[in-house]
Order: structure tokens, then C-alpha cells, then sequence
């Protein structure tokens, strides 16, 4: 007797009733790399802010990463990373789960608050070493907000040079290129914001952590960024914007260059962080970081401006 | 062996079809293009016209789209064509409520001395399938002194594509 026909008609019945191959039980990683900006430093500490001792500010700005709930916040308010505010992780999420995708994702902050273009490749390395380890299905998203210390000078005209700029950020997409799937790895490169209008009368007058104003905690006490925030003169201001117009325009123009160089690479450069005014309601009591309203709204702005993860609407 | 493969493709193709019932989204809209032109040099005190092109060669019919244009610093507003919505510095952005995100900014603070300048034509409606762009011009004065490079930067926005720019550069002599 023949047994084939039945098997054949039997088979494709059976098939139904079995269970559907799972997706990949690997996860899909996102990684940010950068500087206090995307590492969410004091985020939290509101403007104005609790009171706290002058020494303790000098404190904090010795210690660095040691003090890791100040300078840090990479869990709770990055704009990247953070799972308190509709950060790019919790945006590209949403978006992956209303498209259907199965598998989990998972992010690595790799933001190192102080982190020059030239920090950059080691922090790929970290985000290559990671995916070499196998845990992870591919690397989904990639956010990159670097160039702000790169501005800052400890006085005008020791900013990063542009040449050394780019060969830093091509060393680091270098290192990137070498994470070997499929996909094309899509890398936001997001611009410099306007640094130079932290410098506008108004918020260096402006009074923060125990009544001090703006330009005595920042820039007195903490050091940060004089060479970009001390102008007196609209010349001067020219000439502090001109560093950051300069260098978001290699971010523009490398954000291509790349794309081309390596295949395997999609980057989108946005500079809506450019275009955005400040004041003082989006910054942390140091007068210069964003504080954790403004960690969302840098993330629902460059978010518009990504073209891979464009808002499903349900039907 | 036919009759096998034929049956099968009966019976799985309504189980495929339930399976992939899973919520459907609305696909974003393809095909939105913008396009800038204007002059590669310009002197301190010259006029810069910079023409923007946008066009929906894609299949959604787009209502409410906003093209702003951030206009380079140091250069002042003279004229924009049609008639823009609005002109002047930027509201500051502030986050919209939970559980609808949207790329517009919403004012809630008086502009601050440095805002950012921009001219906004809005609503537009772009008609699906266009084969002709529609073009908005701009004017700006070029102010001196100093030579430097000045970027027009231009955006179309809509909640059905976010933002999509298009930047020129001016290298002023």
C-alpha cells in the first residue's frame, strides 16, 4: 500500500497545530555614547536648587564620577538612556513593540561626563565588545551627542581643533563599522547646542544654589566652560557661536561621509539641538547642564528628526 | 503529492492571516521632499535668497504641514514669499503632555534676548502624487563684519513624518 498520499495530506494538517518558531531569544541593543549630556548629569537637582554648601559644590566638581547620583543619572533621565522620561530607548520601544517586533530591547550608556571626541573610541570599543560577546541579536539604534567639551577651552582658541575633531569621530565609526549583522547600524549624530547663550545676561544674573548667581556657581566656583560663556561683547559671542557652527557643520558633513565610507553604517546627523533656545527653566542648578524637562525635550526633538523609527499610528 | 500542496496552502493561508492580525499600524508617509537653493557667497550687506522646494510624490494626502526656516544668525529677515504665518524669534520648546508625542514646539515662556530666529509658513496641504514642487522663497540681509560660513536650515513638519530638513551654506566673504 502506498502510504505517501496520506503523509502528504497529513503533514501540512499537523503543521498547523504545532507551535510558531520564536523569534531570536537574543535581544537588541541600543548604545549612546557621549558626554554629562547624555550621561544626565544633575538632571535632578532642580533649578533652583536645595540648598547646599559652597563646599560641597567645590566638592562635586573635584570628584567627578564618584559621585555617581549627581553626575550621573544615565538610568532614570538620560534623554537617551533614561526609563523616567520618554527617552529615545522608551520611544524606540514603543515604536519596535507597535511593529511587531518580539524581541527585547536592552541599552548601554556608555556617556562619560567631561567625554571629548577624542574619548569617543574607547567608548565604541566598549559598545564592539559588548556585541562581540554574542548576547546580543544586533545593534539596534545608536545615539551620539558629543562636541560640547570639545568647544569648551580652558581660554579662547584651545578648543579641539575641526582636524582633530574628525579624525577622533572616524576612529570611532571605524570601531563601530566592525560590529559585524546584517542590518545597517543606524546612528543618530546629534549637534552642538547653543552653548555661547548660556553666556546671556539673564542667566548669568540669574540666582541658583544658595543664592549665588549663575555666573559665580558656574563659572567662579565650577569652571565650567568660561571659554564659551565669559563674552561681553556681541563680537565675542560671534566668535564663541562660530566654534560651535564650525564644528556641527564636520558633524553634518562627516554624518555623510561615513554613511559612504562604511556600508554598513547609516548615520543621521541632526542639529535640532542647534535651533533650540535656553533658558533658564531647562537647566540644573549648575546653570549649564539640562535638567531632567529638558533631558525629554532634547529626546521628543531629535526623535522627530531620526528617519528609521518614524511614529506608527495604531489603525 | 499536488493535491498535498495545494490543501496545505488552503489550510495555512487563513492561519497566517490570523497570526499577523496583531495591531497594524498606519505606515508613516513616504515620498515628502524638501529642497533648498540659494547662493554659494554673499558679501556683508548683499541680499540672500534662498528658495525652498517641497513636494508629496508619495500616496498620503498631507493637512496641517508646517516648512520652517531657521534663518542664519547675523543675517536679518527682509521678506519671505507667500506670506509667511509668522516671523521671529522661536518660542522655547517645553514637553507635550504624556501619551502624544509631536514634534511642534509649544510656547509657554516669553522669548528670551537670544531666541532663535525663524520664519514659518503654515498650514500647508500637500496633495498626494505632485509631480510639480511647490516653492517658498526667502530673504535675508547678510550683517557684517566677518567672514564666515552662515547655514539656512529648512523643515517640513507633520506627526506623519517628524521632521525632514534640508540646510544650504552661504560662505559670507
Amino acid at each position: 500500500m502506498r502510504r505517501t498520499p496520506l503523509v502528504s495530506l497529513l503533514v501540512p494538517v499537523i503543521a498547523l497545530f504545532l507551535p510558531l518558531p520564536k523569534a531570536s531569544a537574543k535581544p537588541l541593543l541600543m548604545a549612546v555614547l557621549g558626554d554629562s549630556i547624555s550621561a544626565a548629569t544633575l538632571a535632578d537637582v532642580p533649578f533652583p536648587p536645595p540648598a547646599t554648601s559652597e563646599e560641597g559644590i567645590k566638592r562635586l566638581s573635584e570628584d567627578g564620577v564618584k559621585a555617581d547620583v549627581l553626575l550621573e543619572n544615565k538610568f532614570r533621565y538620560s534623554w537617551a538612556s533614561g526609563r523616567l522620561i520618554r527617552s529615545q530607548y522608551r520611544l524606540l520601544k514603543r515604536h519596535l513593540r507597535r511593529s511587531g517586533e518580539r524581541r527585547a530591547l536592552l541599552v548601554y550608556n556608555v556617556a562619560v561626563p567631561g567625554a571629548e571626541t577624542g574619548d569617543l573610541p574607547k567608548q565604541a570599543k566598549r559598545i564592539a565588545e559588548e556585541m562581540e560577546k554574542g548576547e546580543h541579536d544586533e545593534l539596534a539604534y545608536v545615539t551620539i551627542l558629543i562636541g560640547s567639551n570639545d568647544s569648551c577651552a580652558r581660554r579662547p582658541g584651545g578648543e579641539t581643533p575641526i582636524a582633530t575633531m574628525r579624525a577622533n569621530l572616524l576612529r570611532t565609526f571605524a570601531i563601530l563599522a566592525s560590529v559585524k549583522q546584517r542590518k545597517r547600524i543606524p546612528i543618530l549624530l546629534v549637534g552642538i547646542p547653543r552653548i555661547p547663550d548660556l553666556g546671556e545676561e539673564a542667566i548669568r544674573n540669574s540666582r541658583t544654589l544658595l543664592g549665588l548667581t549663575c555666573e559665580k556657581v558656574r563659572n567662579d566656583i565650577l569652571n565650567l566652560c568660561n571659554s564659551m560663556l565669559r563674552w561681553k561683547t556681541p563680537e565675542e559671542y560671534d566668535r564663541n557661536m562660530l566654534v560651535v557652527e564650525d564644528r556641527n557643520r564636520l558633524l553634518r558633513l562627516l554624518a555623510r561621509e561615513v554613511s559612504l565610507l562604511y556600508p554598513q553604517l547609516d548615520v543621521f546627523y541632526s542639529n535640532r539641538l542647534y535651533h533650540l533656545g535656553i533658558s533658564t527653566g531647562v537647566l540644573a542648578a549648575d546653570c549649564f547642564h539640562p535638567n531632567k524637562d529638558a533631558q525629554e525635550i532634547i529626546s521628543l526633538q531629535v526623535w522627530s528628526d531620526q528617519p528609521w523609527f518614524k511614529e506608527r499610528k495604531p489603525r | 503529492m499536488r493535491l498535498a500542496i495545494l490543501l496545505s496552502v488552503f489550510l495555512l493561508a487563513p492561519a497566517t492571516a490570523l497570526s499577523a492580525s496583531a495591531e497594524r499600524a498606519e505606515a508613516p508617509c513616504e515620498g515628502i521632499l524638501i529642497h533648498q537653493d540659494g547662493p554659494f557667497t554673499a558679501a556683508p550687506g548683499e541680499t540672500a535668497v534662498y528658495s525652498i522646494r517641497i513636494a508629496n510624490v508619495g500616496p498620503c494626502a498631507m493637512e496641517g504641514v508646517s516648512l520652517i526656516d531657521y534663518i542664519p544668525r547675523r543675517t536679518s529677515y527682509l521678506e519671505a514669499l507667500p506670506p509667511p504665518a509668522s516671523a521671529g524669534p522661536a518660542p522655547l520648546p517645553t514637553n507635550p503632555p504624556r501619551g502624544r508625542l509631536s514634534p511642534a514646539d509649544t510656547a509657554t515662556l516669553a522669548p528670551e534676548p537670544l531666541a532663535v530666529e525663524r520664519v514659518e509658513w503654515s498650514p500647508i496641504a500637500l496633495k498626494p502624487g505632485s509631480a510639480e514642487a511647490e516653492r517658498y522663497v526667502l530673504k535675508v540681509r547678510i550683517e557684517g563684519p566677518g567672514s564666515r560660513t552662515i547655514t539656512n536650515t529648512a523643515c517640513l513638519e507633520h506627526e506623519r513624518i517628524g521632521r525632514i530638513c534640508d540646510v544650504f551654506d552661504t560662505y559670507v566673504k
